[in-house]
């Protein structure tokens, strides 16, 4: 059965590109457009991993991260943070909230396809 | 000539000075000072010239020619730096109220009643060999007159069955009692005193012209024949100062006689004591000098013709002056001259006598007498007549002391030598006055040392030999030194050999001063008195320091019981006076009941100091309020605290007010700089992400792209359309940030003119034409045709009018979307308003719109992706053009942007 | 009130000066039993500095209106004197 991503970023375009790579990818894809509208999808249907951008709107990434990462059964979900911001200090913040991995923007299709494959492998690896 | 005329004469001229110096006081009790000018002070301080000028300088130069100069030439030199010394010590003597040298000394060192006493001891002993020597010139002159012819008459004789010196003495004293001792405030101003001094000075110097002229034009055909025929008769050798060019004595004597002029107790009574004003010195400084060159223009001329006159007979040559015109018959001049001399001894020995009573009284009796608790401050009675008393005691005791002098030692010496023994004595006060008022380091103990040392030294190398001579002292003290120790020869001490008795026992003497005082300075502390006094003496020209000590006494006694006790010493009046100027000056009103606070208790030690002496007063207030209340510590601190700090506080104060400002704007400016800096972080994170995300769609889609393949043929062309859309929203972006930062620097070029808004705006909106027709928009143009010009640049007003409409096209209804656009003039210029009919902004949204960066979220997907900087840089060129722009809604809730431009110099309003 | 310097260079100089000529070696230059101007040369000499310096003393000490000595109360707001 295929992984399931969300995909929570507010950039039309790029919020295609990435629809395109997951899919090419073999993950099944939702879309959300800002913070509120990304935890409502997940409690709808709870994804194996999140691409969370920090600058959304209504709830940012920070937020949005740090209520899956303290609500009871999402804790496994795997949460990749996106950010065209680089300071230091919001890649220590985003891990220190339990995001998983943390790409910064422009990032290669490649290597993001890669390293969710990587991150969703190693966690079914832990669950059994 | 007859001895009862000689005395009549005698008689007669002291009754002159007594007129004289009776006139002088009525005058100035009347207000029409006679002596308020720079002339009679000149003529005061001529002092200097006593008999030994009048007569020893004669005899001097019959001897040795030329060298009884250096006596003259270094008092002229003393004036050539009037303005350096004479000055400040003027100055200092009325700003302390100083009384005489002693009382000057003492002050400066700490009101120190050890050193006021030692200085009046070297004074009066130094000084009474001086007395004498004035006696025995009238004794010898008196003589000689009369004897010349009645050689029956013993030069010793006692025609009247008394001394006739012992007379003159007493009358002397009698003089200087009734009018040296007239205030009992020593440092106010003894008028008579000084019309009779000056008269004195007069006559002298016209006695001394006269018997010069007579001599020279009289007897002799002028200077040339004078001194041919001095040639002539083998006595070139006076022509000169040394014939063997030792030059030792000369410059010894110059020394001497620069110290004598400032700090013999009678120079410094007269010149700085009896200063009434100090620009009457601006005169003195050359008047004097030249007194002293005429009146010894004629001293070589008169001591050659006595030669002369007298060669081969064993004549005094101190007497020439009178001895010369008797030769040839003129008794009336010689009687002038005797006169004259009379007039030079006299006047030195009244002043000399009334300085010295000041010192005995102020600085030697009445401490002690306070000391001993003779004098009780505590019960009542009017202690001025006792001070009076005192001084006049003292004055007939220093004149019967110089006439005890006269009668058992003058007669192994010449007029000269007594006199530089005295000079000697004097000049030990030298390093303690200079370094006094040039040097904040001397201290009292150095003072005390060096005069002591130099004093000790003095006696021992020029008055107990001078004693030896007279015979009192076994003459081999003299020739084995004392108790037969070779190096402790009087006049080779340790050794010293080569010299004149005077420069060596000078060397000695000033070694030793010098050395002590320095020394002894550097080696102690400074006690806070002291160098408060220090810094008030050697920086009187500096008004900062103030009037009164700066010291701290604190006591607790009434102010009228301290009224009532320098009452006692100067007059109940005169303190009255005193105390209500006082008052006057500090606004105060005098409350009899009030606890004397340290102002007040230094200002009756200052009214006390006039009349008393400084360490006296100090010694009163002392005693009064029994213990000066203060701490070494606090006195430091106070010192510190009081004449350095208030010294430069005004200043402090100005500067610390603008320190203060300034550090103030510091910290706002340094405020502002972490708002900037942060402002500046968040500006470039934010421009990052900007920049970052059409890269980043760029990026994928290149990515996605380059894989091949993967995608279908629309995919493929959607993608490249997405790739170019945001290479062309990253391009702009990168314009508007550069056009931004330009226009914040200031960089920007602005080509300004007088715009046409109609055309300007009709080229805007025909560059976003395709976009509205492409939304279905309506636009709504409301422009008046003949609109005036505005000034501005066209281009960016054509981007202005660009980035609203894109902003209204992204913000209103879709569908069915209207915008209108309308422009018209108003009084202050142009005003163009693009109204939409979206859902308006929200009111705390209205300011934050123009900042950068700020993006609405709300903008429909189909539209061009805003910057976030467009209305950002409207803000800038609207600014600019020195219009304003903002935001508000319209009735029908849909945001209206509006900006304004001033019009150009030929547009006016329609 | 503070005094000007000038006057005290004035006076300085001149003392040294005074000091130069009116002490050895100088003095011996003109120490000799010879005659000048039909007067004995030191004679001549040393009256002849003495005027000089006199002189001197009173171009340094003359009043110049900006360099009053008087004190503030002493003088009255009156036309300074020209003496100079």
């Amino acid at each position: 059965m295929a992984y399931s991503v969300l995909v929570a970023e507010d950039e039309p375009n790029i919020v295609l590109s990435l629809q395109f790579i997951m899919n090419k990818a073999g993950f099944d894809v939702r879309v959300a457009e800002d913070g509120e509208q990304a935890l409502r999808e997940i409690e709808t249907q709870k994804p194996d991993a999140v691409l969370l951008d920090i600058m959304l709107p209504k709830k940012d990434g920070f937020a949005v991260c740090e209520t899956i990462k303290r609500t009871p059964g999402w804790a496994d979900i795997v949460v990749i943070m996106l950010t065209a911001k680089s300071r230091d200090t919001d890649k220590q913040r985003a891990l220190g909230l339990g995001a998983d991995d943390y790409i910064t923007k422009p990032f290669s299709t490649r290597e993001l396809a890669d390293r969710m494959a990587t991150l969703l492998e190693a966690r079914s690896g832990q669950s059994g | 000539m007859q001895g009862g005329l000689v005395v009549s004469v005698s008689v007669a001229y002291l009754g002159l000075l007594f007129a004289i110096a009776y006139y002088g006081e009525k005058r100035a009790a009347q207000g029409r000072s006679l002596t308020n000018n720079p002339y009679i002070y000149t003529l005061s301080i001529a002092v200097y010239c006593t008999s030994w000028t009048f007569y020893g300088s004669v005899g001097r130069a019959a001897e040795t020619g030329l060298d009884f100069l250096p006596i003259y030439l270094g008092p002229t030199l003393v004036f050539v730096i009037w303005s350096v010394v004479l000055i400040k010590i003027i100055r200092i003597c009325k700003v302390h109220r100083i009384t005489s040298i002693a009382d000057f000394i003492s002050s400066r060192y700490g009101k120190n009643f050890a050193l006021g006493s030692l200085v009046t001891l070297i004074a009066v002993i130094g000084t009474t060999p001086y007395i004498a020597l004035q006696l025995k010139s009238i004794a010898t002159s008196f003589n000689l007159l009369v004897g010349f012819q009645n050689p029956e008459i013993a030069i010793y004789g006692n025609p009247f069955g008394i001394d006739k010196t012992l007379v003159v003495a007493v009358a002397l004293a009698l003089f200087a009692i009734l009018f040296g001792t007239r205030h009992i405030e020593s440092s106010e101003h003894h008028e008579g005193l000084v019309a009779a001094i000056a008269f004195e000075s007069i006559i002298k110097l016209l006695a001394f012209l006269a018997v010069g002229f007579y001599v020279t034009f009289g007897v002799f055909g002028g200077f040339g024949d004078l001194f041919h025929q001095a040639q002539a008769h083998g006595l070139a050798n006076l022509f000169v100062i040394s014939e063997n060019n030792d030059y030792g004595q000369w410059i010894t004597l110059t020394l001497l006689s620069m110290a004598a002029i400032l700090f013999l107790p009678r120079q410094f009574y007269m010149t700085a004591v009896e200063n009434r004003d100090e620009t009457h010195l601006r005169t003195a400084a050359w008047m004097f000098p030249l007194y002293l060159l005429v009146i010894n223009i004629f001293v070589l001329p008169i001591a050659i013709s006595g030669k002369l006159a007298f060669a081969g007979t064993a004549s005094d040559a101190d007497m020439f002056v009178l001895t010369v015109p008797v030769h040839y018959g003129q008794s009336e001049l010689a009687l002038f001259a005797f006169v004259g001399g009379l007039s030079a001894a006299t006047s030195m020995v009244i002043v000399a006598s009334i300085a010295l009573s000041t010192m005995v009284c102020n600085n030697l009796v009445m401490p002690l007498l306070l000391r001993w608790q003779l004098v009780n401050l505590r019960e009542r009675g009017d202690l001025s007549k006792l001070l009076l008393s005192i001084r006049r005691a003292s004055i007939l005791i220093i004149l019967l002391l110089g006439y005890g002098y006269f009668r058992i030692a003058s007669e192994s010496y010449s007029l000269v030598t007594i006199g530089l023994v005295s000079f000697a004595a004097v000049a030990q006060f030298a390093p303690a006055m200079i370094g006094g008022i040039f040097w904040k380091g001397g201290s009292s103990k150095g003072a005390l040392t060096g005069l002591s040392l130099g004093f000790v030294v003095w006696l021992y190398t020029l008055l107990l030999p001078s004693f030896a001579q007279s015979g009192w002292l076994p003459l081999n003290f003299i020739n084995d030194g004392l108790f037969g120790i070779g190096l402790l020869r009087p006049y080779a001490l340790f050794g010293l050999s080569g010299f004149d008795n005077l420069s060596h026992a000078l060397f000695w003497s000033m070694l030793a001063n010098i050395g002590g005082y320095v020394m002894v300075s550097l080696w102690g502390n400074l006690s806070p008195i002291e160098r408060i006094q220090g810094r008030r003496f050697v920086d009187v020209y500096d008004d900062t320091l103030g009037q009164n000590d700066p010291r701290s006494w604190q006591g607790s006694v009434t102010t009228a019981s301290l009224q009532e006790v320098v009452g006692r010493f100067v007059g109940s009046e005169r303190a009255h006076e005193g105390f209500r100027a006082y008052a006057d000056g500090q606004n105060i009103v005098l409350d009899g009941n009030e606890i004397a606070d340290s102002n007040m208790l230094a200002n009756a030690e200052y009214l006390l100091s006039g009349a008393i002496g400084s360490a006296t007063a100090r010694v009163i207030i002392g005693s009064m309020i029994k213990r000066e209340n203060v701490s070494m510590n606090e006195v430091h601190q106070l010192l510190d605290e009081t004449t350095q700090v208030i010294e430069y506080s005004r200043m402090l104060e100005v500067k610390s007010a603008e320190l203060e400002e300034t550090s103030r704007k510091l910290q706002q400016a340094n405020k502002r700089l972490k708002e900037f800096d942060s402002l500046k972080d968040d500006f470039l994170s934010t421009i990052s992400h900007e920049l970052r995300t059409p890269l980043t769609s760029i990026r994928a889609f290149s990515e996605i792209l380059s894989e091949g393949g993967n995608t279908t043929d629309r995919e493929h062309q959607q993608f490249l359309a997405i790739i170019t859309k945001e290479s062309e929203r990253l391009t702009r972006l990168i314009d508007q940030i550069l056009d931004l930062a330009k226009m914040e620097a200031g960089r920007m070029d602005w080509s300004m003119s007088d715009v046409d808004p109609t055309s300007t705006i009709r080229e805007a909106l025909a560059a976003v034409d395709g976009l509205i027709q492409e939304q279905n928009i309506e636009l709504i143009l409301d422009l008046y045709k003949a609109l005036p010009a505005v000034r501005a640049d066209r281009d960016q007003l054509v981007q202005v009018v660009i980035n609203v409409v894109s902003n209204a096209i992204k913000f209103c209804r879709h569908p069915n979307g209207i915008i209108r656009v309308s422009a018209r003039a108003e009084p202050n210029g142009l005003l163009v308003r693009i109204s939409d009919n979206g859902a308006g902004i929200l009111p705390e949204h209205r300011d934050f719109i123009f900042e950068k960066f700020h993006q609405s979220r709300r903008g429909s997907n189909q539209m061009p992706i805003g910057t976030g900087l467009g209305l950002a840089i409207c803000r800038q060129i609207i600014s600019f053009f020195g219009g304003n722009i903002w935001a508000d809604n319209s009735d029908d809730g849909g945001a209206v942007i509006s900006f304004d431009i001033p019009f150009g110099e030929d547009g006016k309003p329609s | 009130m503070k005094r000007s310097g000038r006057k005290k260079e004035w006076s300085i100089v001149l003392f040294c000066v005074g000091i130069l000529v009116l002490l050895p070696p100088v003095l011996s230059l003109f120490d000799r039993p010879d005659f000048s101007f039909g007067l004995p040369r030191a004679y001549v000499v040393l009256y002849g500095l003495w005027a000089v310096i006199i002189a001197a003393i009173a171009y340094g000490a003359r009043r110049r209106p900006e360099n009053t000595l008087k004190t503030t109360r002493q003088t009255p707001p009156s036309r300074p004197e020209s003496e100079t």
